[in-house]
């Protein structure tokens, strides 16, 4: 899977998201889903690390199918 | 009765939700006569206070809330408290959770390698999920309890006498009970809480003895 299909996926799981809750990531402090969308469009460190929590859960079910 | 010491910093939202969360903890604990809780609380944890405080009694478990990262703990002041290759060796021969972003990997690491009997932590960022209208209560956030009662198990496990690999696999199955119950969900947030729990349980670990017991 290309770069940019993972960054789609994750947008639409975080565009699901209330609006009004927030995800706490470490020092980097805690933010909303259009925050967090901004970010993983950017690419940049808090981008790839909430990309990585959606795309290792996406990943689980995919080696579920294959078991 | 066991000697605890834990830091319970709140300078911003993250911090604060982990203390508070703590001090549940602490409440519950306390009621049994179990253990007694040192805390070293908002801007007393920084770096001078918490070593003075943990040279100042025999702690039997050392539980830190903060935030992290690789090599190190960070206080109230945005400034380390333990740093590695600079004080790891506060830690020698003590059992440490640090319910910190990313520290087991590099501190966690070294402190073992310098005589700390086991060291429970992360290995990259640790997340949660809240809402921010209980800011002002965040032991009410239903969506933050189950990343805190997965983690609260640990402490209070070793407290209950369990060793630090108990611990652990309590704190797993508390995990994969949240999972489940969480995957069986149909709200907008499940998803996000379900992912975000499987990446905490994956990060999570403990390093050195596993057989210790307080």
């Amino acid at each position: 899977m290309v770069e940019s299909d993972e960054i789609n996926l994750v947008i639409a799981r975080l565009q699901v998201l209330p609006a009004h809750l927030k995800v706490s990531i470490g020092a980097y402090g805690a933010f909303d889903k259009n925050q967090l969308i901004a970010h993983v469009k950017q690419n940049d460190e808090i981008g790839k690390a909430i990309s990585d929590v959606y795309m290792s859960y996406l990943r689980s079910f995919k080696e579920l199918a294959d078991q | 009765m066991k000697k605890i010491i834990i830091s319970l910093p709140n300078h911003d939202d993250t911090t604060r939700y982990l203390s508070e969360q703590s001090k549940l903890l602490i409440r519950k604990i306390e009621e049994t006569g179990r253990a007694k809780f040192t805390p070293v609380e908002g801007d007393e944890f920084v770096k001078t206070i918490f070593e003075s405080r943990l040279k100042s009694t025999n702690f039997d478990f050392i539980f830190l809330n903060s935030h992290g990262l690789f090599d190190s703990i960070i206080g109230n002041d945005g400034n380390f408290v333990v740093k590695a290759g600079q004080n790891e060796a506060i830690f020698k021969e003590k059992i440490v959770y640090a319910r910190s972003c990313a520290c087991a990997s590099k501190l966690g690491k070294l402190a073992v390698e310098k005589g700390c009997t086991a060291f429970i932590g992360y290995n990259n960022f640790y997340m949660f999920l809240f809402d921010p209208n209980y800011m002002a209560k965040p032991e009410k956030d239903e969506l933050a309890r189950p990343f805190f009662e997965t983690t609260n198990l640990i402490p209070e496990s070793i407290i209950k006498g369990s060793s630090v690999g108990e611990a652990l696999e309590k704190s797993r199955n508390k995990y994969e009970k949240e999972i489940a119950r969480f995957e069986t969900q149909n709200t907008p947030e499940a998803p996000t809480i379900v992912a975000l729990l499987k990446y905490n349980l994956k990060i999570q670990t403990a390093l050195g003895n596993t057989n210790a017991k307080i």
